[in-house]
């Protein structure tokens, strides 16, 4: 089963995250800060991170660029969730070496749609 | 003289008065001057005057006198003596035929008899002068004799000189005298061409005083102490200024003593002489100098009307830049700074007109947004000064570095500066537009904060919907959820539009307060009553925070002066702020109390804290501590000013004391009303405390 960290410190955005991937096809972990994404992420070596920009520790971008340098989680993909659509954050999501990001307000649709074409279809 | 005249106009009178005052001295200097040479030159001219006339009448005398003594000194007359009274009478005669420049001739014997006269004088012929001085004084020196003013005592009965020769016989014995008489009144004759002055006279004094001519003439009245006459009787040549007998005034007196006689002369003139043609030209120069003073007044009228209007204007322009509120300079075609006003020398830190003279561009450096020094040519004033637009800066990226080194956002204009179709430089202003930028800054705060605040709800009501309405597998726990999440996100969304409603209407001055007796347990109960029944994370499963609230209201405590619902608003604020702030299941107390003639509510909750800093800023709008904690928490940074704003249109104050880690008290103190609350009659008989 393929494993999913949601990094968010709202409540209600995880829940809304939890509930549209909850569907039996993954296992999810959810850290509410950056230096919990970091512990999560080396503990159960996600393949994928739903990871926020505005942490209230670290920003995103570190939290990004930290898993992006460790070599044992080299292949986990890491796509951010901003609630700006800015480019300068698209640039700096590059930068930091995000392999996508995902805007807020978000349709958990296309959400769905975007995990599924990242890990592979379900089932 | 106006006190409020400016100095320059001041200066320019004082200027032209001096000029005055200096042509006037110089003119009252030469005016003395030549009055003093003059007077000396007329002095000289009466003395040679008076000596001339001297001269001339003494050598008149003595030339009748040796014409007389040769007369006398003949032989053949000597006989006259022994002849008859008609056959001397004959010779008297002819005397006076051969000799007409005597008035008289007398022909008197050894004895002093009278022995004739011509002009014949029946009366006096035979008397006896042998007792008059000029008789005595022949017989007795034996030499010839120019007496003393005489009165005649025959008609016309004038007064003479009488001039007295011995006779002499063969052998050189006297036999008797020749007389002839000079009228005093034909003594000027004598001295003949005299030159005298319009209203001058010639006086001749015999050698005791006595005057011949004039109107003082008399051959007993001596006038031998007055100063020009005492004077030459002592032998002196000279002039004087004195009263002369029967003449009216003071006289300037030239005199000189007549040799061999003892003899006077005077010549005078009234004093004016000396004074009148300078006193003239005195007047003269008076009449122009005051014409001049006035013309020169004239002048110094106009000037310091025409300077009066220039400074006048100068004022204004001056008290039209000072009032300037935006720094304003000038600068000429080279770039050299012309005038600046005060704000400008503030806005700069240049002290007072620090700047004038200085090239602008070297003065003053000007950065653009990215921190660059802007070269000179680059400049808006450059542009202004030499292509002749108006220019002028957007946004606030221009900097000003101040003398201090400090820089300061600014917006500037530069227009050109024309006087007709002549470019002339620019005019430049600026101003501080810090304020500005901060607003501007604090707005898009306003708006990044809003949003993200708007956002985060708004994705969960979007999200959480579009589940429901897509996924028909979530089933009746989940749906639940799901409905939960999209109410509290509303009620999220509905608070953060109160807060901005309330902030907008404090900060329009739109918001009223209706106060009133207000009972603090009320309110403080119905705070308890609604933060009580939510639940942590305002979801259903989460814990009540009725069971974290501890209130401790003093008992009797009076009701306070209030708004109730904005009092409850407030104390609903600081309660759901200590819920917020603080670890889950942490206690908050709500503490209300008397104190003197306040009452106190505090509301202490065991959070996070708050440096001093934080604490200082915690009242201010959009101001959110900057920690992990605190942004873990949602939050508009609106909340504590709409608290504040609120207790201090109720006249009351709000505080807070914090420390990091130990918790934070936050309280605020109404003014105690003098009666109780209307219509709450029940809350003073005491409800049951909760918890």
């Amino acid at each position: 089963m393929k494993k999913l960290l949601i990094v968010d410190d709202e409540d209600g955005v995880r829940a809304l995250v939890r509930m549209t991937l909850d569907t039996g096809d993954y296992q999810i972990i959810e850290a509410s800060d950056g230096h919990q994404a970091l512990d999560l992420a080396r503990e159960h070596r996600p393949d994928l991170v739903l990871l926020d920009v505005m942490l209230p520790d670290l920003s995103g971008m570190d939290v990004c660029r930290k898993i992006k340098d460790d070599p044992d989680l080299a292949s986990t993909t890491v796509v951010m969730l901003t609630a700006r659509a800015q480019t300068t954050d698209v640039g700096d999501a590059e930068e930091a070496g995000a392999d996508g990001y995902f805007t807020k307000p978000f349709s958990p649709i296309a959400l769905t749609r975007k995990v599924e074409s990242i890990l592979g279809p379900t089932g | 003289m106006n006190p409020k005249r400016p100095v320059e106009v001041r200066l320019a009178i004082a200027a032209l008065a001096f000029l005055v005052a200096v042509v006037a001295v110089l003119g009252t200097w030469q005016v003395l001057a030549a009055r003093s040479s003059q007077r000396s030159e007329i002095e000289a001219g009466e003395v040679s005057a008076a000596h001339l006339a001297s001269s001339a009448l003494g050598s008149a005398l003595a030339s009748r006198l040796d014409l007389l003594s040769n007369l006398a000194d003949n032989a053949s007359l000597s006989s006259i003596f022994k002849q008859k009274p008609a056959e001397q009478a004959k010779i008297a005669v002819t005397l006076h035929l051969i000799y007409p420049g005597f008035a008289s001739f007398d022909v008197i014997d050894a004895n002093g008899r009278l022995g004739a006269r011509w002009p014949a004088e029946p009366a006096v012929v035979g008397k006896d002068v042998s007792s008059q001085p000029f008789f005595a004084n022949v017989m007795h020196s034996g030499k010839a004799y120019i007496s003393q003013a005489m009165q005649q005592n025959t008609a016309p009965k004038e007064l003479v000189t009488l001039l007295a020769a011995p006779v002499r016989d063969t052998s050189g014995r006297i036999v008797g005298i020749l007389a002839a008489s000079i009228p005093g009144s034909s003594l000027a004759s004598l001295i003949g061409g005299t030159m005298l002055r319009d209203g001058g006279a010639l006086v001749v004094f015999d050698q005791f005083g006595h005057a011949f001519t004039g109107p003082g003439a008399s051959a007993s009245k001596s006038f031998s102490s007055l100063p020009g006459v005492a004077s030459a009787l002592a032998g002196r040549t000279g002039a004087e200024t004195g009263t002369v007998p029967g003449y009216s005034g003071q006289r300037l007196v030239g005199y000189a003593p007549v040799a061999s006689t003892g003899w006077v002369v005077l010549v005078e003139e009234p004093s004016s002489v000396l004074s009148g043609p300078i006193d003239a030209l005195t007047e003269r120069l008076a009449a122009i100098g005051l014409a001049v003073a006035f013309l020169a007044a004239g002048i110094v009228a106009l000037v310091a009307s025409l300077l009066r209007k220039l400074i006048r204007e100068r004022e204004r322009v001056g008290a039209l830049m000072a009032s300037v509120g935006e720094g304003v300079a000038t600068i000429d075609m080279d770039g050299i700074v012309q005038l600046t006003n005060p704000a400008m020398d503030a806005l700069t830190g240049w002290p007072s007109s620090g700047l004038v003279g200085k090239k602008w561009a070297e003065a003053l450096d000007l950065y653009d947004q990215h921190g660059n020094l802007i070269p000179w040519q680059e400049s808006i004033a450059a542009q202004a000064a030499n292509q002749g637009h108006v220019v002028a800066t957007t946004g606030y990226g221009l900097h000003l570095a101040r003398a201090d080194g400090q820089r300061l956002p600014v917006a500037m204009t530069a227009a050109p500066l024309r006087a007709g179709n002549d470019l002339l430089g620019a005019v430049m202003v600026l101003r501080d537009v810090s304020r500005e930028r901060e607003v501007d800054q604090l707005k898009s705060s306003l708006v990044s904060t809003v949003s993200h605040e708007l956002r985060t709800p708004l994705t969960m009501v979007q999200g959480f919907s579009e589940l429901l309405l897509s996924r028909q597998d979530l089933g009746e726990k989940r749906s639940r959820e799901a409905l939960e999440q999209i109410h509290a996100s509303a009620q999220r969304l509905g608070r953060l539009i109160d807060d901005l409603l309330s902030v907008s209407r404090i900060d329009s001055g739109k918001l009223r307060v209706d106060l009133a007796a207000v009972d603090v347990r009320g309110v403080v109960h119905e705070v308890v009553k609604v933060a009580g029944s939510q639940t942590e994370g305002g979801l259903a499963q989460g814990a009540l925070f009725a069971d974290r609230l501890v209130v401790e209201v003093e008992p009797g405590l009076p009701a306070v002066i209030a708004d109730r619902d904005k009092l409850v608003q407030v104390v609903m604020n600081l309660v759901s702020n200590a819920l917020k702030y603080s670890p889950p299941g942490a206690p908050v107390r709500i503490v209300a109390q008397r104190k003197r003639d306040h009452a106190e509510i505090s509301v202490i909750d065991q959070g996070f804290g708050m440096t001093e800093v934080e604490c200082a800023q915690v009242f201010e709008k959009f101001t959110r501590a900057d920690r992990p904690e605190v942004r873990k928490v949602s939050g508009t940074g609106l909340g504590l000013y709409i608290t504040k704003s609120l207790v201090e249109m109720q006249h009351g104050q709000v505080w807070v004391h914090s420390e990091p880690g130990n918790g934070s008290v936050f309280a605020l103190s109404l003014p105690l009303s003098p009666e109780p609350e209307k219509g709450e009659v029940f809350a003073l008989q005491g409800t049951k405390e909760p918890h």
